[in-house]
């Protein structure tokens, strides 16, 4: 009987074990999960469980978001979102890691804007202080991470 | 003796009252149904939840909802998995929160998930439309039948939006003995400029039968809209338009 129940445990840890692949960089997963290629990892961010993580998508040059789990070197896909096309001012996409949701608002920085900029969803009252990044192409990336589903899409910029 | 008959009168009493409500509804319902464009074999075909979600869009725009998909489902041919057990119809109609200035147009993808196996887990629904139309506001339903025939309604969450171009919901917490339920997606557009045209819409329904992470990719001057992973998620589109006229 004891013997029946340690085969079986080590049956269902094989089966958690095979359940989400491991890989080493995130490139590789982004191949492997998404079936595309990134041109290069713009920035990433590390959250409560895992990792967000903000790539060009080649050839179209446009913006994805990947989630991710684990750490270096042994990471586990979580999910991806929707593309940031650079002709539109903003995307929102959300995504789960262990369980905890995230609501990911990013864009291209219009030229006209400072370097202190709000993102502010005007239904959920909410404001926040965006990240800016720089990309490749000279253009700059903002973004803002919310814990939870902050769900708007009544967004815009403001200089503060 | 007598106490039985008064139990068998206040039974007859009652059908007396629920009889003819209960066929003034259908027959209502029934000329909604017409109105908005459905042949009687469709109508035949509809549940009460379903005919009860095109009742209420067609009140919501005063009586203007118009199916513009035509009878038929269009799925695409790009994807792994399209599966004739998803239907999918879209439904545009005035817009009730309109302000003078504005033109503006309502939206609704209504999808039904049939499988006829109790192994539905997640659903997702989106639409993706040309003309860069700004959405207003917007708000996804799933419903379903409880184990006791009532209609369970829950609110979707936001999966992804793009300005001007799309958006899609998603829903993870079906319940286990589920074949059937329903989605509700409604969206509120409007445009400043005098301009006219046709606007394309894409609706787009889809589900899955093991847990995976649902994500959405959106197109806006060819709509397109695809639901990931495109080797878990079944899906199908419909493919619409309607015009727009300068006031």
């Amino acid at each position: 009987m004891m013997r029946k129940i340690i085969i079986l445990l080590i049956i269902s840890t094989i089966i958690t074990a095979c359940g989400n692949k491991t890989y080493t960089n995130v490139n590789s997963m982004i191949q492997t999960e998404l079936k595309l290629n990134a041109s290069a990892i713009i920035t990433t961010i590390e959250v409560e469980g895992g990792f967000i993580s903000f790539f060009e998508r080649d050839p179209h040059n446009d913006i994805g978001v990947v989630l991710y789990s684990g750490t270096e070197g042994h990471i586990k896909f979580r999910g991806n979102g929707g593309f940031l096309d650079t002709t539109d001012n903003w995307h929102f996409t959300a995504g789960k890691i262990a369980e905890k949701p995230y609501s990911i608002y990013y864009g291209i920085l219009p030229n006209s804007s400072n370097k202190n900029v709000n993102l502010v969803l005007q239904k959920s009252n909410l404001s926040k202080k965006v990240t800016l990044v720089d990309l490749p192409s000279s253009k700059t990336m903002w973004f803002a991470i919310f814990d939870g589903r902050v769900e708007d899409t009544n967004v815009s910029l403001k200089n503060s | 003796m007598l106490k039985k008959k008064m139990i068998l009168m206040f039974f007859a009493f009652v059908c007396v009252i629920a009889i003819p409500t209960t066929t003034n509804a259908s027959t209502n319902t029934y000329d909604v149904l017409k109105d908005i464009g459905f042949s009687e074999y469709q109508i035949s075909k509809m549940d009460y939840i379903e005919k009860d979600i095109y009742t209420r869009i067609y009140r919501k725009t005063d009586g203007t909802a118009r199916l513009i998909n035509g009878n038929s489902t269009h799925s695409s041919l790009n994807e792994l998995l399209s599966v004739s057990d998803i239907d999918v119809n879209i439904v545009a109609g005035n817009s009730p929160t309109c302000q003078n200035g504005y033109k503006c147009a309502g939206i609704y993808v209504v999808g039904k998930v049939d499988t006829e196996k109790f192994n539905l887990k997640q659903i997702a629904t989106g639409a993706a439309w040309s003309d860069s139309w700004n959405n207003m506001s917007s708000k996804a339903e799933v419903s379903y039948g409880d184990f006791w025939g009532n209609t369970e309604t829950k609110s979707m969450y936001l999966i992804d939006a793009t300005p001007k171009k799309g958006l899609a919901y998603g829903y993870d917490n079906l319940p286990f003995h589920l074949s059937t339920a329903h989605t509700t997606l409604e969206i509120d557009l409007r445009r400043t400029s005098g301009d006219s045209g046709t606007t394309d819409v894409v609706g787009k329904v889809g589900f899955t039968k093991e847990e995976t992470v649902l994500g959405v990719s959106i197109s806006g001057n060819t709509p397109g809209i695809s639901i990931t992973p495109q080797d878990k998620v079944f899906q199908r589109a419909a493919t619409g338009s309607f015009i727009f006229k300068s006031k």
